[in-house]
């Protein structure tokens, strides 16, 4: 619900995860002066650094510095969380101004995570860094972004678990995989949010079309932001049938290879909502 | 004749003392007849530290005659828990409640807590102090207006008590003596009542009509609390602290005057919609720090449903005047008001984020006794915990699961958007 605004830091990553976005395409990260730039003093109340790998960045810490000092009340960082596991960097990031982070995981022990990094040891590191967050005594929030693939929808209630154990703010469910069917990943997404909920942890989903969410529209995590350029929605479609479907005007369907591998029968769309006008009005 | 003890307790957060009781005992030990028969001691227990047995403990040796306790939603459990083990060992003790927790539903506290002997409804000092007099000889309880009772367990009510029409009567507990001014949890308190009839709140149904305590008074009160280099901060306890311009002039060169050690006035309640481009002159004046306010919602049906009043645009612009004048502003949300669903919340949530104040307070609502709610559940088909803090359970448009998954969700929120700078 919180706005930020998203700040692309190149594509430069120490992971080489299977299903990245950026891995294959060549994205100079943008100089100092031209993202410090982009941070008007007094305009932004919150800022998301994103990647590739932000941490990555040499000037990394003079950039939190610069939006700090530019007025920036919230500076989040979107991470594979590696670098965390360095304390005195994450120290560095934290008295810089950065107490927003957001994490990701592929998995929820090193034979997964790592297989789906390309990265060896990358599963401990974050876990370490993680750690190492919880442990510092300042205000800080944290949010799993769990991404999920056709290897690792199996391992989610696991993934769940731990966030809860690492007691995190919030958890995103984030699909990365277009060849993984959705019928299969629904239940264990339903699974997941009722699990979490349990434990008192906010949870959203992010890229699964509305129809297959009914009963859970709560935590279609497009009702509540909107993304720049971090969520790469720009290649989902509707199909024609969506037309029929009263989630039309908000849904951002699926991606559009999806339809190619399984074709439209897992949807049917949505003839009424008792949720739909006021949820209009939180999109709108 | 022994002199009666008389412990007055409440149960706090955060290292505050109890105002109300402080009232009791100044109002009480103005007669005579009281103090030289009584010996009132007030004991602020902490309601996070403080367990029912060092409670008991701590009566086991002060040995009272009369305990009164100051009820509120937050403490009630813990106080019949502590009256009830009291009770068990010291049968003689008589166990007063009071307080807005109480008042509203007296015979239904003393018919399910057999340990409870009296229960103060209403504005409390009156009342108490006649209760004190019965006790140690003078008067008939069956007399004594704003008294619910048992004898020989039955349970009585006598008619209510009209409001203190001159608040003057109730002499000062500061200027006193019986209570003492600290740092950051003081409160004042300039006048009784509410012009707004807010469903969830207690004040405007229960004390319609505002009455003011004298100005020479306030302004002994402040120039003491400002005297104390010590005391940086304090409060008003006022429902609206700009309610009117004219008491705002008056109160902002009685602060200003005072305030020889740079004292900040923080949390005071405000309507926001009332705030112009003065207000903020004399709240700085006044020297106002931070500010809290509603809404508890924006939608128009819920706003309707609950009584209050909003007006978003000069809302908005409350905020950005108070803000660009280096004031914080708390902003508070309530979560399961008649009307509002989980996407309606979240707009309220939405639209309050998009003003950008400094903190949002979020909160499930209180069916509290004595409210306009509490008497209209039924027709609002509001479900709620008759257990104290009397949480919401289910709405007609906000079904339990419902209200849980915002409840879940203002906690994420709550952490995400008031975060403390890390430096």
């Amino acid at each position: 619900m919180l706005q930020y605004k998203e700040i692309f830091l190149g594509n430069q990553c120490n992971n080489k995860c299977l299903y990245c976005l950026y891995r294959q395409k060549d994205l100079s990260p943008p100089d100092f002066k031209t993202v410090t730039e982009s941070l008007i003093p007094g305009k932004e109340d919150g800022i998301a650094l994103y990647g590739g790998e932000p941490t990555l960045r040499y000037d990394l810490v003079e950039i939190i510095l610069t939006a700090k000092k530019n007025g920036c009340r919230r500076i989040k960082l979107i991470t594979n969380g590696r670098t965390l596991s360095n304390s005195q960097v994450l120290q560095q990031i934290i008295s810089a101004g950065c107490n927003l982070f957001e994490i990701k995981l592929w998995g929820s022990n090193p034979d997964l995570h790592d297989h789906l990094t390309q990265t060896p040891d990358s599963f401990w590191q974050v876990i370490q860094g993680i750690e190492n967050l919880r442990q510092l005594a300042c205000d800080k929030f944290i949010c799993l972004r769990i991404l999920l693939c056709k290897q690792n929808y199996t391992d989610i209630l696991n993934m769940i678990t731990a966030g809860i154990n690492f007691g995190v703010h919030r958890i995103i469910l984030s699909i990365q995989d277009h060849n993984l069917a959705l019928k299969e990943l629904i239940p264990n997404v339903q699974m997941a949010i009722q699990v979490s909920i349990l434990n008192r942890i906010w949870i959203l989903t992010e890229g699964l079309p509305f129809c297959v969410m009914q009963g859970l529209e709560h935590h279609i995590g497009e009702i509540y932001y909107k993304h720049d350029n971090a969520m790469n929605l720009s290649t989902y479609k509707q199909h024609k049938h969506c037309k029929n479907c009263v989630y039309e005007e908000i849904c951002p369907g699926v991606e559009a290879e999806y339809f190619n591998h399984f074709g439209h029968g897992e949807f049917t769309p949505v003839k009424g909502s008792k949720y739909l006008q006021d949820m209009r009005v939180l999109y709108g | 004749m022994a002199k009666k003890r008389v412990v007055l307790i409440s149960f706090n957060y955060a290292n505050h003392f109890s105002l109300a009781l402080g009232y009791l005992k100044s109002y009480a030990e103005k007669e005579q007849f009281i103090l030289q028969n009584t010996e009132i001691v007030i004991v602020d227990f902490d309601a996070e530290m403080h367990d029912v047995r060092q409670v008991v403990y701590y009566l086991s040796q002060s040995k009272p005659d009369i305990i009164g306790f100051s009820c509120f939603c937050w403490s009630v459990n813990k106080i019949l828990e502590t009256a009830r083990v009291v009770k068990m060992i010291f049968p003689h003790i008589k166990i007063v409640l009071g307080g807005p927790e109480v008042g509203p539903v007296s015979a239904k506290y003393l018919e399910e807590n057999r340990f409870v002997d009296v229960v103060v409804k209403g504005e409390g000092e009156v009342t108490f102090a006649e209760l004190l007099k019965y006790y140690i000889g003078r008067g008939r309880l069956e007399e004594i207006k704003g008294l619910s009772y048992r004898v020989d367990g039955q349970v009585f009510e006598n008619t209510d008590r009209p409001l203190i029409e001159d608040l003057a009567e109730i002499p000062s507990p500061y200027l006193e003596g019986v209570l003492v001014p600290r740092d950051k949890v003081t409160y004042l308190e300039t006048y009784r009542g509410c012009i707004f009839r807010c469903g969830y709140c207690f004040e405007g149904k229960n004390f319609p009509r505002p009455r003011f305590f004298p100005e020479d008074r306030i302004k002994r009160e402040i120039e003491l609390i400002m005297s104390n280099p010590e005391i940086k901060s304090f409060h008003f306890v006022d429902p609206i602290f700009n309610l009117k311009k004219e008491r705002l002039v008056k109160l902002a060169e009685m602060l200003s005057t005072a305030n020889h050690f740079g004292t900040e006035l923080r949390t005071i309640e405000i309507i926001a919609e009332f705030v112009d481009e003065e207000t903020i002159d004399l709240f700085k004046k006044a020297n106002v720090k931070s500010i809290e306010t509603g809404p508890q919602t924006v939608n128009k049906d819920t706003l309707k449903n609950v009584n209050r009043y909003f007006d978003k645009e000069k809302f908005e612009k409350a905020v950005r005047l108070l803000e660009d004048n280096g004031m914080e502003v708390l902003t508070d949300l309530i979560i399961g008001l008649p009307g509002d669903n989980f996407f309606k919340f979240v707009k309220s949530a939405k639209t309050l984020i998009a003003l950008k104040p400094t903190t949002i307070i979020f909160s499930i609502l209180h069916v509290l006794p004595g409210t306009i709610l509490y008497e209209q559940s039924q027709a609002f088909g509001l479900k709620f915990d008759e257990k104290a803090p009397h949480l919401v359970l289910d709405t007609p448009t906000f079904p339990f699961e419902e209200i849980d998954k915002a409840v879940v969700m203002a906690y994420s929120l709550d952490k995400e958007y008031n975060i403390k700078p890390s430096l």
